[in-house]
């Protein structure tokens, strides 16, 4: 895993490489804008953390660059502003996601974990969480090793929450692409086939945490949650 | 709209009503005088003819005619002729050079008073008073055929006075309906002279808050002018300290936050290497960062939510139950963390608001709720629309709850021993933003016991979509 963080503030640079190298990425910084565009075309990086506020050259013309040059790599911007403007544009250039700082750096992992799970889906459709792993292209799933049999809906309702993850995922939309296939399917019905799904990962570390009143979302239990 | 002090239109016409009216009660003065004198001249000159013709009858016809033939020459029928009148009471003395009485009544002879070396038919004309009445009277001496004789005509004063009248009130009617056509034509005309003034002020008045665009002079009327270009630089003025505020605010919030972003990342790295006897030390560090990075937010918040400020916010209509999902993302692991659990209660509701500024609201009241939250207790979240069909949100936590006297307080930012410091027990500025947020909204902030046992429950109103517009400016 390769790491692009184009970023000014050096303390932060080195707090976020040395976070990040805990975790067994590996990243590359730069505090320009400039040199980033090269560095894009000539690595293959697998996400580009960027901030908006750079000293040469604005991130956001940045992204807009090189999306325009046909780079797909995940972008999860960091800004410092919260105009709300900016975090719209950003996420309309193409930016995959926004963090404002001052953040947690738990919740910039899991939000990179999650773009690149995402990513990875595209390109090589293998996603995993903790000991789950999901292969889209053979439609396999094993937990811990062990294969999991999965009906159709199952299979569904476990891609979609595993691409939300970190983010809890309302019942509605998890109904709404269960019903892609035949008749409409109620928010009620999304109970029953999460009900079956818990059973089926009961044995792993991967859980269906029920949100009241919103939805689902799927996490590792060993991430316990810092405080 | 409160009644209006003084108008412009009131003052224009008060400024020329009372001119016109003093014009008008002078003219009539003059028209009046006019008038009196006009009668008086034509009731002498109707005197003077019967004192002419009646000295001409009572001259000797041929020469050397004795009195008594003269006396003969006025009978009782031409007496009553002279003296039939519709209205007035005419009466008359003649007497000769001696004074002898040829005719008429001698009651009247102390009103005679021409001299008897007065030039002949030179009469005289004025007035007197003849038996408590007014009277005007005619005297006249006359000489025929080397026969003088003394005439005098006396009349009451009533068709005089009538004719004075009459004369008096047909020139002053016309006057009036002058005057009062004009004012109503007056009125009309400034009524509508002032209609770009109006317009002027409609036009401002229906303008957004954000909006500090210049207002065009185009078209405008000369005098309105002054008072647009002032309008104007007070709008330039009040756009470019709205600038400042938008640049300061978006300055600080990167000089803040970046610094800030570096120093957290920094401490968790050095906690888990630092050794054990370090750690609750680097804690307390990072606790006293974390508070640091949180009132930086809630101030810039509160900074860019306020009134100065808001020239750039945009309003949207958005769907509450989204504004839910989305906190349900942020809030679940610090809940987990605390071991409280999150319950989401979204009705349908929409309003028009800041999508940002609600997201922050939201976000404050959630956070006061977990740190205020014992561990183990729920934290519920709702949205929805009250019986009334204002929308609300609402965040309900178990924790130890505000006491009453506290409420209004803790809902003012920077109070002096307020909720920034002292006892505010860590309260924070996080229903100041709310409260904020909720004014810019014309909606309230509510802070209420739970129904059973202790917590908070705080809701933040919006205003009924029928009376949205009506809070407006």
């Amino acid at each position: 895993m390769r790491i692009l963080l184009v970023e000014d503030d050096a303390m932060l640079a080195d707090g976020l490489r040395e976070a990040f190298a805990r975790l067994g990425y590996g990243v590359d910084h730069l505090a320009r804008a400039e040199p980033a565009l090269t560095a894009v075309a000539l690595h293959d990086f697998d996400l580009l953390l960027l901030d908006i506020g750079l000293p040469d050259m604005d991130g956001l013309e940045l992204l807009r660059r090189l999306r325009a040059a046909g780079h797909r790599l995940p972008v999860l911007m960091l800004t410092a502003r919260d105009a709300l403007q900016d975090r719209v544009a950003g996420l309309n250039l193409g930016a995959d996601d926004y963090l404002v700082k001052p953040f947690a750096m738990p919740e910039l992992i899991a939000r990179v974990q999650a773009l690149v799970r995402r990513s990875q889906s595209n390109a090589q459709s293998v996603m995993t969480l903790g000991e789950l792993v999901m292969d889209i292209a053979a439609h396999q799933a094993t937990l811990g090793g062990q294969a999991l049999r999965l009906t159709k809906r199952e299979w569904t309702l476990l891609e979609r929450l595993l691409l939300a993850a970190p983010r809890v995922l309302s019942k509605q939309k998890l109904a709404d692409s269960l019903s892609q296939w035949d008749k409409e399917i109620t928010a009620n019905a999304v109970e029953i086939y999460v009900s079956r799904l818990r059973a089926k990962l009961e044995h792993g570390t991967v859980l269906i945490r029920t949100v009241h009143g919103i939805g689902y979302r799927l996490e590792d239990a060993r991430d316990a949650p810092a405080g | 709209m409160p009644p209006p002090v003084d108008s412009l239109r009131g003052r224009l016409t008060r400024l020329v009503l009372w001119p016109a009216l003093l014009l008008v009660a002078a003219s009539a003065v003059a028209d009046y005088l006019n008038a009196a004198t006009f009668a008086r001249d034509a009731q002498d000159n109707l005197l003077l003819k019967t004192a002419v013709a009646l000295a001409t009858r009572l001259a000797p016809d041929e020469n050397d005619e004795s009195q008594e033939a003269i006396r003969q020459h006025l009978d009782t029928d031409d007496e009553a002729t002279l003296r039939a009148d519709r209205l007035d009471v005419i009466d008359f003395l003649v007497l000769d050079g001696q004074g002898q009485w040829l005719a008429g009544n001698l009651a009247l002879r102390p009103l005679l008073a021409l001299d008897a070396q007065a030039p002949p038919d030179l009469p005289r004309q004025a007035d007197a008073i003849f038996q408590t009445q007014p009277v005007r009277l005619v005297e006249l001496r006359h000489t025929a055929r080397g026969y003088r004789n003394q005439v005098l005509v006396t009349s009451t004063l009533r068709k005089r006075r009538e004719d004075t009248q009459r004369m008096f009130f047909s020139s002053l009617w016309p006057t009036l309906l002058l005057l009062t056509l004009m004012l109503v034509l007056m009125r009309g005309g400034i009524a509508r002279a002032l209609q770009p003034l109006t317009r002027l002020g409609e036009a401002i008045d229906r303008r957004a808050p954000e909006d500090l665009q210049p207002i065009p002079l185009a078209r405008r009327l000369g005098e309105v002018q002054p008072l647009i270009t002032a309008v104007n630089r007070l709008l330039e003025r009040q756009r470019q300290a709205s600038d400042e505020q938008q640049l300061f605010l978006s300055s600080a919030a990167h000089q803040l936050r970046t610094p800030l972003a570096g120093v957290l990342t920094q401490l968790e790295m050095a906690a888990l290497d630092a050794p054990p006897e370090q750690r609750p030390r680097l804690h307390r560090v990072q606790g006293a960062v974390r508070q640091l990075a949180h009132c930086t937010q809630q101030m810039l918040t509160l900074a860019r939510a306020s009134e100065q400020a808001s020239g750039a916010q945009h309003f949207a209509p958005l769907q509450l139950p989204d504004l839910l999902e989305e906190a349900a993302s942020r809030w679940l692991d610090p809940a987990l963390a605390r071991g409280q659990t999150l319950h989401f209660e979204p009705a349908p509701a929409s309003c028009v608001g800041s999508p940002w500024m609600l997201q922050e609201a939201l976000h404050n009241l959630i956070d006061n709720a977990i740190r205020h939250g014992p561990p183990g207790t729920p934290i519920t979240v709702r949205c929805g629309s009250d019986t009334l069909g204002a929308p609300y949100l609402e965040v309900e936590d178990e924790g130890p709850g505000i006491p009453m006297a506290e409420r209004e307080r803790v809902c003012r930012p920077y109070v002096r021993g307020g909720a920034t410091t002292g006892t505010g027990a860590g309260l924070g500025l996080g229903l100041a933003v709310v409260a904020e947020v909720a004014a810019r909204h014309h909606g309230r902030l509510r802070l209420r016991d739970r129904t059973v046992g202790s917590g908070l429950r705080v809701r933040l109103e919006f205003p009924a979509p029928g009376a949205a517009s009506d809070g407006k400016g």
